[in-house]
């Protein structure tokens, strides 16, 4: 392999990589502001400007555009390269306003660090600022362009990922600015990664403004739950709340990027409507009791079912916004606990179909996060997922008197004619999170934990197994759901021992042969591929 | 508002166009923006738009182009547009006093046009003509050497 040198250091040469990114994979950071890794590079910014020799000659170059050659010497910390990044920060701040104490990007701002690392202790400007306006863009992003460095990272991004092109570039010098068309806001639904990407504090969600200093946020990575492409997230939360999800770069899923849809989708997660505690009893008698009396009166009803009617009157739906863990337990609650029964899936598909951006980043049709899980491992624990057409059926005509619908979905909405159905029941047990008319009808409500209380694996849309963690305890004495099933199974008669997701992944790796090789370390913070069925 | 060019204008795009790759229409923009301009004497909103249709491009990049260079006006202008060098040269030779004079006599701000509607008062970037600082432009039309005296006599000549 072809070499060149970095600092002294010789190392080699990567096709397809710049001498910036060769540069980052040993440890030489080179600061830089217009360059992203998931766009193109216009080189604008200057602020990455080496020293590079080659072929006799010798100056300075944008390492984010210069590709490496063999025998090339870039040197990243001379005095004429420390110069050039002095420079470049002292133009930056010129028009800077320093509003830091009251800007959100303050603690995670590129032009602060940059400024501490790079620049100078004193600003030799004694003119006024140049003043530019705040402005409203878009649906979920505001462009306060006094703060705004014309790095172009929005613009390309509208350009080349979305495709949708709503940001120029407009007049020039110190009037430069970042703007819409008159009247033609940005409007589509990747706009949030606009906020993202922006290395200062320029462009911010209307939703997170003022809300939080970014140094008392507390992060989780986990995976979006609001459709099957499975994007990889962080979940930034303080005092018991969400306060924002962003993207983690992930090249076999969703690149550097998310969609609105699920960016800001997480508001339910703190409803005032969240169901708290485990209850038995209709209506207004419903009666809040122990999780113990609740499992032992899910037996008690279940036994006696089973006892008048058989197992097969007993049919459980499951939510593909379970993890694979749950499913699995799910499955194990049937097949060992009850003997029998019919488990159905409920389905998730939206009408809108899958929306594809230029880059192409997917909104998928499917609007939960595991279908594909769901469906691989409760087929290998039961034999055959009915549809829900037969669950429903049975119930109208009797012959199945339980149910247990497990793991909510905070989209999902029962027909009247389902409802109807319910109403049916000797006895319906509801697993959810959010208080609803199914969890009102419910003869035992067990209350479970939103994507960001628990932890566990869900399987995209492309068979990949990715994994989420715990980053908030569940509200009131609501518990993450595969522990629910867990104690469920096993007051049926099964012999859990189970203490963490984790364990229960060990056991559905033994039970079901595609996720063979999957534990929670194999799926690392990336996720893993599993095998394909059979 | 304009919404629609006619038909000699939008010919004479389409002609202009036509020398351009068809899969890189956005690199006529120029030619197309003055042709344009030509008809209303200046770029309205609705008229970018057009322009950025014909040669399919993004209507704020269309915007952006359009705002990096004095010589495209997205308001209507006076009868005659004075466009006054502002460049070092200029500068140094007087051009401060033509603005302060054009100022008086036509009571306008910079970019302003005159009540009677005659007269817009600009400032252009240097337009190339250092050796007759100060220099300014009316119209299409380059004139040097000037001081407020001679810049009455020129006005009253087109007036």
């Amino acid at each position: 392999m072809p070499t060149f040198t970095i600092n002294g250091q010789e190392v080699e040469i990567q096709p397809g990589r710049n001498v910036l990114q060769i540069a980052a994979d040993h440890e030489v950071e080179i600061p830089h502001y217009c360059y992203h890794p998931g766009l193109t590079a216009p080189a604008n910014c200057r602020m990455c400007l080496v020293e590079i020799e080659m072929g006799g000659r010798r100056g300075m170059m944008p390492s984010c555009t210069q590709m490496p050659a063999e025998g090339m010497i870039v040197d990243t910390e001379t005095d004429a390269v420390k110069a050039n990044q002095k420079a470049v920060m002292e133009f930056l701040l010129i028009n800077h306003p320093l509003d830091c104490p009251v800007c959100d990007q303050a603690g995670e701002c590129e032009l602060q660090d940059y400024s501490y690392t790079y620049g100078a202790d004193h600003s030799r400007y004694h003119e006024h600022k140049h003043i530019q306006p705040k402005k409203d863009v878009g649906e979920h992003v505001l462009l306060y362009s006094d703060r705004c460095i014309r790095c172009t990272r929005c613009v390309r991004f509208c350009d080349e990922i979305s495709g949708t092109s709503e940001l120029g570039y407009f007049n020039r010098g110190v009037h430069n600015e970042i703007d819409i068309f008159p009247g033609m806001p940005m409007d589509n639904r990747l706009s949030g990664n606009t906020v993202d990407i922006c290395p200062v504090g320029a462009l911010l969600d209307k939703e997170f403004l003022f809300k939080q200093r970014v140094w008392f946020l507390q992060s989780a990575d986990s995976i979006c739950p609001g459709c099957s492409t499975g994007c990889n997230i962080r979940v930034d939360v303080n005092k018991e709340r969400i306060h924002r999800l962003v993207p983690r770069a992930n090249h076999d899923v969703n690149d550097y990027w998310m969609c609105d849809d699920g960016r800001h989708g997480w508001g339910y997660v703190h409803d005032d409507d969240r169901l708290l505690f485990p209850t038995i009893g209709q209506g207004d008698d419903q009666n809040l009791v122990l999780w113990t009396a609740a499992i032992e009166h899910v037996r008690e009803k279940l036994e006696a079912v089973k006892a008048e009617h058989g197992a097969d009157a007993i049919a459980g739906l499951a939510s593909s916004h379970l993890t694979n863990e749950e499913q699995f337990l799910f499955g194990k609650l049937f097949s060992d606990g009850i003997g029998g029964g019919t488990i159905a899936l409920q389905d998730a598909t939206s009408s809108e179909g899958d929306v594809a951006f230029k880059s192409g980043f997917t909104i998928r049709e499917d609007k939960s996060p595991n279908a594909r899980g769901a469906q691989e491992i409760l087929s290998a624990v039961v034999g055959t997922v009915a549809s829900t057409d037969v669950v429903w059926e049975g119930i109208r005509e009797g012959r199945i008197r339980a149910l247990l619908l497990m793991g909510g979905n905070p989209l999902a909405r029962f027909s009247d004619a389902e409802r109807e159905a319910l109403a049916q029941l000797d006895l319906l047990v509801v697993n959810d999170i959010l208080a609803g008319d199914v969890s009102r009808m419910a003869h035992v409500v067990l209350p479970g934990a939103a994507f960001i209380e628990k932890s566990g694996t869900f399987t995209n849309y492309a068979g990949r197994a990715q994994r989420l963690n715990a980053g908030l305890e569940p509200p009131g004495d609501a518990r993450a759901d595969w522990e629910i099933l867990r104690d469920l199974s096993n007051a049926m008669g099964c012999e859990f021992t189970m203490d963490t997701a984790e364990e229960v992944m060990g056991e559905v790796a033994k039970a079901v042969h595609s996720f063979e090789s999957v534990t929670h370390e194999n799926a690392g913070s990336g996720g893993m591929q599993i095998e394909a069925a059979g | 508002m304009p919404v629609e060019l006619t038909p000699e204008t939008r010919a004479q795009c389409e002609a202009i166009i036509s020398r351009y790759p068809d899969d890189w229409k956005e690199a006529a923009i120029l030619p197309v923006l003055h042709a344009v301009q030509k008809e209303w004497g200046y770029v309205p909103m609705d008229g970018l738009k057009l322009v950025a249709e014909m040669l399919e491009m993004p209507p704020a990049r269309a915007a952006g182009v359009m705002s990096f260079y004095p010589m495209f006006f997205k308001a209507p202008l006076g009868q005659h547009v004075i466009q006054v060098c502002s460049t070092l040269s200029c500068v140094l030779c007087g051009a401060k006093d033509l603005v302060e004079h054009l100022k008086e006599k036509l009571q306008v701000d910079v970019e302003g046009t005159s009540a009677d509607g005659k007269w817009t008062l600009a400032k252009a970037e240097c337009i190339a003509a250092c050796e007759g600082a100060p220099a300014i432009r009316i119209d299409d039309k380059l004139y040097r050497d000037l001081s407020p005296d001679r810049l009455d006599e020129l006005m009253a000549e087109l007036d």
